[in-house]
C-alpha cells in the first residue's frame, strides 16, 4: 500500500515538471517566428556564447541553432512572440559584433525548433531569486 | 636577477595577465584585446608551475576576472597568488598584487569572414602584495617580493585578428613601477606579447551545427624590467626576456581550457648571479557567465 502511494506520487512529480523538449501541438494553427542572422566576426563557439548572453534574457526565446562554418544564428521564438530586425541588430551590437544579414519567417508551429537536429532550448529560469536564477542560466 | 627571479617578480607582483580574447580561442600567456559581450562575465582559473636552476621551483594560480559592461567597454581584474622557491630554503607565496583595468574596443572591423579590432586599456595595480619580507635580518630580495607595495599604472593597447581557420593577437603594456616606502621597486615593465592560432580539429567544420574545436597557440613574450630597486639602491638596470609557448587549447560554448609548455629563448641578465629559468607550463579553465542583470522584454502580438 505505502509503496504504491510512493509510486503514485513520484509517477505525479515526473508528469507535473514540463519536460524541456516538450512536442509542441502539429495541429496547432499558431505561427511562430524564426530568425536568422548572420554574425560577422564570429568564428567560435565564445563568439556564439557572446550572442547568447543577450537572447537569454529576452523572454519569448525558445530555441536556437547555431551554425559555426556559416557564422549564422538561427532563432525560434515562441508563438505569438514578434520580434523585428531592428531588435535582432540591436541584440548583435550590444554583444560587441556588426550585425550581418537577417531574415524573419512565420511558420507553422509544426517547423517548430525541436523538430531538427542541431538545436538547443535557450534557458528562462524564472526563480523568484536572483541566485537562485543566476544559477540555474549559468549552470 | 635572473629570468626565474624575474619571472618570480613578474608573477607574484601580478603582472601576468592571462586573460583571454572572445573571437576565438584565447592566448595563455598575456591579455588582450576582444569584447567581452555586455552583461557577461568569464573567470579564468591558471596553474603555472615553472622550474629553473638554483633550485628555482614556482607555482602560480592567477585569477582572471572579466566583465562586459558595456559592447565597448570591458573590466578585468586579475587575482594573483603563488609559490616561489629558490636555493637555500628561500621561499616565498601569497597573494601578490592585484590588477585591475578597462578595456576599450576603440576600432573593430567585422567582416563575414574576418574581424579586426585594437582596443586600448589603463588600469592600475593596487598594492595587495607583500613588498617587507625580511631574511637575515634585512630586506629580502626583490624576487622574494609578492607585490611591489605601491599603485602602478598600467596601460597598454591590444589587437587581433581573426579568421575561422587561424587567428592573430598582439598587445603591448607598460607598467610603472615607483619606489615604494620600503625602499623596494620591481621596476618599471614594458611587455609585448604575440599569438598565432590555428584550428586543428575538426579538420573540415560541419556544415551545420557548433562543434568543439582543438586549436594551437604559438605564442611568444618580451619582458623588460627596468630600475629595480633594493633599499633604493638600484639592483638591476634592465633585464630582457624572450620566451615561446605551444599551448594546446579546446574551446566549446561554455567554457575553453589548454595546456602547454613555454620556453626560454634569451635571457639577457646584468646580474652574473642570474637564475635560470629551464621550462614553465601553462594550463587554465576558463567559463562563461551570463551576469544576473534581467531584461524581459515580452511583446505580444
Amino acid at each position: 500500500m505505502r509503496a504504491r502511494r510512493s509510486i503514485l506520487w513520484w509517477a505525479s512529480v515526473l508528469l507535473a515538471i514540463p519536460s524541456p523538449l516538450q512536442a509542441v501541438d502539429p495541429t496547432s494553427s499558431a505561427e511562430m517566428s524564426r530568425v536568422s542572422a548572420t554574425l560577422n566576426g564570429v568564428f567560435s563557439p565564445r563568439g556564439f556564447f557572446n550572442i547568447l548572453v543577450p537572447l537569454e534574457k529576452i523572454e519569448g526565446v525558445r530555441a536556437t541553432k547555431l551554425d559555426l562554418k556559416k557564422s549564422l544564428i538561427t532563432i525560434d521564438f515562441d508563438p505569438g512572440i514578434s520580434v523585428t530586425r531592428a531588435e535582432m541588430r540591436q541584440v548583435m551590437v550590444d554583444a560587441g559584433y556588426r550585425p550581418g544579414a537577417v531574415t524573419i519567417q512565420h511558420l507553422p508551429v509544426a517547423k517548430a525548433s525541436e523538430t531538427g537536429p542541431g538545436w538547443m532550448l535557450v534557458k528562462h529560469p524564472h526563480s523568484r531569486h536572483s541566485v537562485i536564477r543566476w544559477f540555474q542560466t549559468n549552470f | 636577477m635572473g629570468f626565474g627571479r624575474s619571472l618570480v617578480r613578474v608573477a607574484l607582483s601580478g603582472v601576468i595577465v592571462c586573460f583571454s580574447p572572445t573571437i576565438f580561442a584565447a592566448p595563455a600567456t598575456f591579455v588582450t584585446a576582444l569584447p567581452v559581450a555586455q552583461n557577461q562575465a568569464l573567470v579564468r582559473f591558471n596553474v603555472q608551475p615553472a622550474l629553473g636552476n638554483s633550485g628555482y621551483r614556482s607555482l602560480q594560480f592567477p585569477v582572471n576576472v572579466g566583465y562586459g559592461v558595456t559592447p565597448s567597454w570591458a573590466l578585468f581584474v586579475n587575482i594573483n597568488e603563488g609559490y616561489v622557491h629558490l636555493d637555500h630554503n628561500q621561499a616565498s607565496g601569497g597573494t601578490g598584487d592585484l590588477l585591475i583595468f578597462l578595456r576599450n574596443t576603440l576600432y573593430k572591423v567585422d567582416k563575414p569572414k574576418s574581424t579586426f579590432r585594437v582596443a586600448p586599456l589603463v588600469g592600475v595595480s593596487l598594492p595587495t602584495g607583500g613588498n617587507q619580507r625580511m631574511m637575515n635580518g634585512a630586506i629580502a630580495p626583490g624576487e622574494l617580493q609578492t607585490g611591489s607595495g605601491t599603485f602602478d599604472p598600467y596601460a597598454g593597447i591590444t589587437s587581433g585578428y581573426n579568421t575561422p581557420r587561424y587567428g592573430a593577437a598582439l598587445d603591448a603594456t607598460w607598467r610603472y613601477n615607483p619606489i615604494a616606502n620600503s625602499g623596494y621597486s620591481p621596476g618599471t615593465q614594458l611587455r609585448a606579447d604575440g599569438q598565432v592560432e590555428f584550428t586543428l580539429l575538426p579538420l573540415h567544420l560541419p556544415d551545420e551545427g557548433l562543434p568543439n574545436l582543438l586549436l594551437l597557440s604559438l605564442e611568444a613574450n618580451y619582458a623588460q624590467n627596468a630600475d629595480a630597486h633594493i633599499d633604493r639602491v638600484r639592483s638591476e638596470s634592465a633585464n630582457k626576456i624572450f620566451s615561446q609557448d605551444a599551448i594546446f587549447e579546446i574551446a566549446s560554448l561554455h567554457w575553453e581550457a589548454g595546456a602547454g609548455a613555454q620556453f626560454p629563448v634569451m635571457e639577457d641578465f646584468m646580474s652574473p648571479a642570474a637564475v635560470k629559468e629551464h621550462v614553465g607550463f601553462y594550463a587554465f579553465f576558463e567559463y562563461y557567465l551570463s551576469t544576473p542583470g534581467w531584461r524581459h522584454r515580452k511583446r505580444k502580438e
